[in-house]
């Protein structure tokens, strides 16, 4: 029923931190976070900002050394190694092309430094530079470049060094958004071509669901969840992961009773209902369990809907929000709170559905309910 | 209201749109135009006057046909040939320039390498540090010349060397005035260095020392340059601290035309200080172009962005 949020056991481990810990002062920007990830897999770092991505990510990098806890690459303990030992690169957010050399200078300087021999060096350069599309720049100086294109140096030059793990911090959110989408295209299609793990730092969901295999969600410098999109998004395990992630309607009710599969709760002016849980022994002792339902699984109707299964209950729609493709309807149920559900403008109509003050049907499935741990 | 009906009346905002554009009004001068009110210009003129009309005359009088330096008699460069046969000012002369060129190394060196470390390095007392090293340039220079000859006296510095070895004692004092301009001059050019150009050679396996040589020297380059180019003017014409660490044989360019205007202002001095001027005009103002460029370089790129 629930993807692994672990990844497939055929393929091997390539980074392993263990109870990872930054502090700054007395400031706590990363804290005991525990990460496997493996081989050739495009993993994302999501969360709001200065929630500890980027000292995450330095951490890998070198950059940072973690105050407590183990980063393990291919087995070696890396944690204090210095960043130029580490067969790791990084793609930094600012992109931080040298600006004194040109794009082939720039693509050719993790050779350079390393003594590669010259001929072996320029074949790799023109590989790196076609490898990017830049094959026709590379005599350019970086500021006559797009920001798309700087970005693309950046991403050579690290590529060029034949990485075991290549890093992005925020690789696109300095490009518009068309660029963004032909980049997020592009690095796909790059992990596909390299086979190289990627692990991209992004605060952007869109970004980190629609390009990587897992994400982990970070908040305040923790971990809150580790999954495919499709887990994280169909099913979350905290509030706060749920609430980051689309769209959420959060609502809290009493604890009734406790099994296996399934919570039996009783919320306030919905009464008694029951949601189904991955693993019930988390919420033992608790009294107050937060419920959620995201809103296009909510269905609004004019008649009482059929199904057994069906949570149902009559309100007053509020307020529609159009977007041309769908609407966001806000229904307040009757003795209870405002549900937001998305409705599909499925047929061409010439007046709107629904109108604020239409008595309506709001339904869901109760097995689509979450059970959020906070 | 008004919107709607100049749409719907189209054809005659057309017509106004194309009206020729009214007179300009003179306005008054802005809070800005200072030349624009004359008791502005007058101080400028003033200051210009002063500042410049006796360089003009001091070079114009290097070309006058006269032994006394008062009326213009015709032109010559007699003036010139004399200056560059008279023995004493020749090694004046480049007593000045190896001086200079020795200063020039050495404070470049020793100032880039301090305005590096105050940079790239925490440590105990850092702003205290900071401080001493600008010292020198807000002591009165006779202080740091009398400090200077004490102290030469004091350790008893050798007086009968060589030549050029008999010129180290100025050297000696002129780095230690001149050092600190080129660590402004380097510090200013550090302030905008982006640190992740360090952390990106870094993490491409450069060594500390690769970073150094590839990426932080190639952006201090201009810096570098015009802090030297400063090092070598300021050497070049000093007087006052030279005075006072010169010996009989180690007369410098300066201190020449001091003792040659003790007796009369000829135009052969006219011609050596003209000489003078020309020699630190010209790395001046390419030191001013070099720093400009190297200070305008980080925004320029930022613009194509
Ligand atoms: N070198 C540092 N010294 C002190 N605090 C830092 C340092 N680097 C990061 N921080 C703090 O750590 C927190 C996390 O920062 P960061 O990892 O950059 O967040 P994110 O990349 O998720 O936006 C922030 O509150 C930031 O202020
Ligand atoms: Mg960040």
């Amino acid at each position: 029923m629930y993807a692994a949020s672990e990844h497939n056991a055929d393929q091997r481990t390539i980074l392993s931190l263990r109870g990872v810990t930054k502090v700054f002062g007395d400031f706590t920007a990363v804290e005991d976070v525990n990460l496997d990830i493996a081989e050739n897999e495009f993993f994302a770092l999501l969360g709001p900002s200065g929630c500890g991505k980027t000292t995450l990510l330095r951490m890998l990098a070198g950059f940072e050394m973690p105050n407590a806890g183990t980063i393990h690459l291919d087995g070696k303990d890396m944690s204090l190694q210095p960043p130029n030992r580490r067969p790791v690169n990084m793609v930094f957010q600012s992109y931080a092309v040298f600006p004194h050399m040109s794009v082939r200078e720039n693509v050719a300087y993790g050779l350079k430094v390393a003594g590669v021999g010259r001929s072996e060096a320029r074949d790799r350069v023109e590989e790196a530079l076609q490898l990017v599309k830049l094959d026709n720049q590379a005599d350019k100086q970086p500021d006559q470049l797009s920001g798309g294109q700087r970005q693309r140096v950046a991403l050579a030059r690290a590529l060029i060094k034949r990485p075991r793990v290549l890093l992005l911090d925020e690789p696109l959110s300095a490009l518009d958004a068309k660029l963004r989408e032909a980049m997020q295209m592009e690095l796909v299609r790059l992990r596909h071509a390299l086979g190289i793990t990627f692990i991209i730092v992004t605060h952007d969901q869109d970004e980190a669901l629609s390009m990587a295999d897992r994400v982990a969600v970070m908040n305040d410098g923790q971990v809150q969840q580790v999954a495919a999109p499709l887990t994280l998004y169909e099913y979350p395990t905290r509030r706060f992961v749920a609430d980051f992630i689309g769209k959420m309607n959060l609502f809290s009710g009493r604890l009734e009773s406790r099994h296996e599969d399934r919570l039996d709760v009783r919320v306030a002016g919905l009464g008694p209902m029951t949601a189904p849980t991955q693993d019930s022994s988390i919420f033992e002792g608790r009294e107050e369990v937060d419920l959620a339902v995201r809103p296009e699984k909510v269905r609004v109707t004019a008649e009482a809907p059929e199904g057994e299964s069906r949570v149902r209950r009559q309100g007053t729609v509020k307020n529609v929000a159009y977007y041309g493709d769908m609407s966001y309807v806000f229904v307040t149920l009757d003795g209870a709170f405002t549900i937001n559900a998305n409705v599909q403008n499925e047929a061409r109509r010439n007046d709107p559905a629904l109108r604020p003050g239409d008595r309506v049907w709001c339904s869901w499935e109760a097995h689509d309910m979450l059970v959020l741990a906070d | 209201m008004s919107r709607s009906n100049s749409s719907l009346l189209a054809p005659h905002s057309e017509n106004e749109a194309r009206r020729p554009p009214r007179q300009h009004r003179k306005l008054p001068p802005g809070p800005l135009d200072y030349s624009r009110r004359w008791w502005m210009r007058l101080p400028l003129f003033l200051v210009f006057f002063f500042l410049y009309a006796p360089m003009v005359v001091l070079v114009a009088f290097s070309f006058n046909d006269s032994k006394r330096n008062i009326v213009w008699q015709g032109f010559t460069t007699d003036y010139y040939v004399a200056a560059f046969n008279n023995t004493e000012l020749m090694e004046a002369f480049i007593n000045s320039l190896t001086i200079a060129l020795m200063n020039t190394v050495v404070a470049t060196l020793l100032g880039t390498l301090v305005a590096i470390a105050l940079w790239r390095f925490r440590f105990r007392g850092r702003a205290a540090f900071e401080g001493l090293t600008a010292l020198p340039i807000v002591i009165p220079e006779i202080c740091m010349g009398v400090a200077m000859m004490a102290f030469f006296a004091r350790i008893g510095w050798p007086t009968d060397l060589p030549w050029p070895v008999n010129l180290v004692k100025i050297t000696i004092a002129h780095i230690a005035f001149s050092f600190p301009f080129v660590a402004i001059v380097v510090r200013a050019r550090l302030s905008n260095f982006d640190r992740a150009l360090e952390e990106a050679s870094t993490d491409l396996g450069a060594t500390q020392w690769q970073n150094m040589r590839y990426i932080l020297l190639p952006h201090l380059k201009p810096a570098v340059i015009a802090g030297a180019l400063i090092a070598f003017t300021l050497s070049l014409d000093d007087f006052v601290i030279t005075f006072f660490t010169a010996g009989p044989n180690t007369i410098t360019l300066p201190v020449k035309i001091f003792s040659m205007v003790r007796f009369s202002v000829t135009p052969e001095v006219n011609a050596a200080s003209t000489i003078l001027i020309l020699i630190t005009i010209v790395t001046a103002t390419l030191a001013m172009w070099l720093q400009g460029r190297s200070l305008m370089h980080p925004l320029r790129s930022r613009q194509t962005e």
